[in-house]
């Protein structure tokens, strides 16, 4: 199974009479540790895609399923669970509580999923760790650095132990340097961790490291598996991991 | 989610906003302090007048006085207008009842006079007076030099001439043999055996009503010393009076030659004492109106005290007197305290309206908190919250907030209480049953006050939260 079918997803923007379709008849699938990257320029529907992924935009024609359930058709509730349990989220603008410390910012997640806090704690040392801002974790976000944020906002996603990792343009905000390490980070955690990891990004340098791209153009979306023997190196997933379909994707 | 981590989420959003919260929760506790302010003076003024001016747990059952029966009574000649011992067994039997008191009224007048030493003054008065079983106030009255009781049994009898010849403690009593005043007719005075004998000034209580009334009216316009009970127990030998038994100012008197004197000693303070006047034990009143008014049964009381269990059973017993052939004496207290109810019902709904203003307060300031924190509820929904996590954290802050500015109203409420009372001793002149606090802070006013704290201040926050749950992630976060 999957952990991401994409059929025929139909997504257009209503605003009074003006209708303006983003996503036409897009079909994907991607598989347990992927690590894939969605390209295309602005306005092409990336973020919209992600949104709808992540179940935080619900009103899309066609059919969208995570980890085998339709996303349209859970309930608050069981979206609510799924994105704590399955998803993790990073975002351009890091999305950190400034009146936090960036343990417990990384520790935000376990609260709503109604788990103990000092297991929190531990995971959350453990993560900053992983992620290489250990020492900075009794500080506020506001006295770090735009590197660092992301690698908290980083740990923050992982925290509950997610299947996949939605990233939304993750070194958009940050200098080239910086983002290439962070790059690297997530191609370090697909590798060690095996989570999957869907990055939106106009990139470059993102889109020629990710073994697969998706292109969106024109509304429609175009599938290229660069190097099947380069998108995992992780073993346990290297069974699973089905050779390419011809002719995936919609664009035909 | 877990309430440790809503609480810590909650807790840390209220110390970050603390600022623009504060201001609304002045309101809200500004409309506590009032509410509570209120209840507490309605309740002290309900403590008051229901508990020192007119009980109203109590209430006095008289015979049934209609026209026809007083008409029968009089033609038939017969004196049975009143209560009987078994009358008084059948109210005692009526559930609720948990006390009755039988009282038998003076029938006839007397005068007393006294009180020189003590005030300063001779004061003279028509005696208004009854009297009651003094087992039933052995409990209350607790000074066994001062015995509330038939001392005739214990008193010498030995023929005197003056207050010398008799023991410590007794005086010297003129008494007469023969039938009662009424049945003297035209009788010759000298035939009348009267002769002089030693006893025991007879034990009078005296009322919290009749004591307030002396010391706010009487006293001030006459320039007489004021008395408290302490003062009175300190000075039991300047509280004896003389009363001219059969004398009047008004009305019908009995023949001077049959007029006597008898001393008599204040023991106590009561609250089963008659309200304005002074109370006997009953074995003196019998026997007087047998003497004085020829009363033919001793043993019919002019009414009975009942006092219920509580304020709440007192109309199912007053239903039942009622049913059982008696009547009631009307009843000031039903009517104080429903207008004691009234004014606190008014000043209630000037407190809610000000807690509601305050509520609507909470409000507006939750909507702005609910707009600047979009982007966290956004990221929230996004790690997990459902739009109930979302929607309780708003409500625990009100809720927090409330708990908050209801123990500051409350603070603020018992603080000007104290102002109050200060001013209202030092500044406004005694008044009858004036109090030394006007406020009385009862636990479930307390309860109640951070009842509707909380209540109201999320009730005024919940249309906010409910935004809140509902507001787009995707646009939240954009």
């Amino acid at each position: 199974m999957a952990l991401i079918e994409v059929e025929k997803l139909t997504k257009t923007y209503r605003l009074g009479n003006l209708v303006t379709p983003v996503l036409e008849e897009v079909s994907f699938r991607v598989e347990e540790g992927e690590f894939c990257s969605i390209v295309g320029p602005s306005g092409s529907g990336k973020t919209t895609l992600l949104n709808l992924l992540g179940g935080l935009d619900r009103e899309y024609q066609g059919s969208l399923r995570i980890a085998g359930q339709e996303m349209r058709r859970l309930s608050d509730r069981q979206i609510s669970l799924l994105r704590s349990r399955t998803i993790g989220f990073i975002f351009q603008s890091f999305h950190l509580l400034e009146h936090l410390t960036c343990q417990e910012n990384v520790m935000l997640p376990f609260f709503f999923a109604g788990r103990p806090t000092e297991e929190a704690r531990q995971r959350a040392v453990m993560l900053l760790e992983k992620v290489g801002v250990a020492q900075k974790r009794r500080v506020r976000p506001t006295y770090i650095s735009g590197g660092q944020k992301q690698r908290v906002a980083i740990a923050r996603a992982l925290i509950l132990q997610p299947k996949l990792l939605l990233c939304d343009e993750p070194t958009g905000n940050l200098d080239r340097e910086t983002g290439a390490q962070i790059v690297e980070l997530f191609r370090e955690l697909n590798r060690d961790l095996g989570v999957t990891v869907l990055v939106v990004t106009h990139d470059e340098r993102m889109s020629r490291t990710a073994p697969r791209v998706l292109r969106l153009w024109d509304r429609r979306i175009e599938d290229t598996r660069t190097d099947p023997a380069r998108f995992v190196d992780h073993p346990a997933r290297a069974s699973s991991v089905p050779p390419a379909p011809a002719g995936a994707g919609g664009a035909g | 989610m877990t309430l440790v981590g809503l609480t810590r989420v909650v807790s840390q959003n209220v110390w970050r906003n603390a600022t623009s919260l504060s201001i609304s929760a002045v309101g809200i506790a500004a409309g506590i302090a009032l509410f509570s302010l209120f209840l507490a003076l309605v309740e002290q003024v309900r403590n008051v007048v229901e508990g020192d001016i007119v009980p109203i747990d109590e209430v006095e059952v008289v015979p049934l006085s209609s026209d026809l029966q007083r008409m029968a009574s009089s033609i038939f000649g017969e004196d049975s207008f009143g209560l009987s011992d078994d009358d008084v067994e059948t109210i005692r039997r009526i559930p609720g009842v948990v006390e009755v008191l039988p009282r038998m009224n003076l029938g006839f007048s007397a005068v007393s006079f006294g009180g020189k030493a003590l005030v300063g003054s001779e004061i003279r008065v028509e005696l208004i007076a009854d009297g009651i079983p003094p087992e039933q106030v052995r409990e209350e009255l607790h000074d066994p030099a001062l015995p509330f009781d038939d001392l005739r049994p214990r008193q010498s009898n030995r023929t005197c001439r003056f207050d010398t010849d008799c023991l410590w403690g007794e005086y010297c009593e003129i008494r007469y043999g023969g039938p009662p005043v009424g049945q003297l007719a035209d009788a010759d005075p000298l035939s009348v055996p009267r002769f002089r004998a030693c006893a025991l000034p007879v034990p009078a209580l005296l009322s919290r009503y009749l004591l307030e009334f002396y010391n706010t009216v009487f006293a001030p316009g006459h320039g007489y010393v004021q008395l408290n009970e302490g003062l009175l127990r300190a000075a039991e030998k300047e509280l004896q009076f003389t009363t001219r038994l059969g004398d009047s100012f008004m009305g019908q008197e009995a023949p001077g030659w049959r007029q006597r004197n008898l001393r008599m000693q204040f023991v106590g303070v009561s609250e089963k004492s008659m309200d304005l006047g002074v109370t006997f034990p009953i074995q003196y009143v019998r026997d007087w109106n047998r003497e004085y008014a020829g009363a033919k049964d001793g043993a019919r009381y002019s009414s009975v005290s009942v006092r219920a269990a509580s304020k709440e059973d007192i109309s199912d017993v007053i239903r039942q007197v009622r049913a059982a052939g008696f009547d009631i004496k009307s009843r000031i207290a039903e009517q104080v305290s429903s207008m004691v109810e009234v004014i606190g019902i008014i000043l209630l709904l000037i407190a809610l309206i000000v807690i509601t203003i305050a509520g609507f307060n909470i409000t507006h300031t939750f909507l702005m908190l609910v707009l600047e924190r979009r982007r966290e509820i956004g990221l929230f929904r996004a790690v997990g919250a459902t739009r109930a996590n979302i929607r309780n954290i708003f409500l625990l802050e009100a809720a927090l907030i409330g708990l908050l500015a209801g123990v500051l109203g409350l603070l603020l409420a018992y603080v000007s209480s104290l102002v109050f009372d200060t001013m209202l001793v030092t500044l406004v002149p005694q008044f009858p049953y004036k109090p030394d606090t006007f406020f009385d802070f009862q636990p479930w006013i307390v309860a109640t006050a951070l009842g509707f704290a909380v209540l109201f201040t999320v009730v005024g926050a919940f249309v906010p939260a409910l935004r809140a749950a509902r507001l787009d992630p995707v646009r939240a976060l954009q």
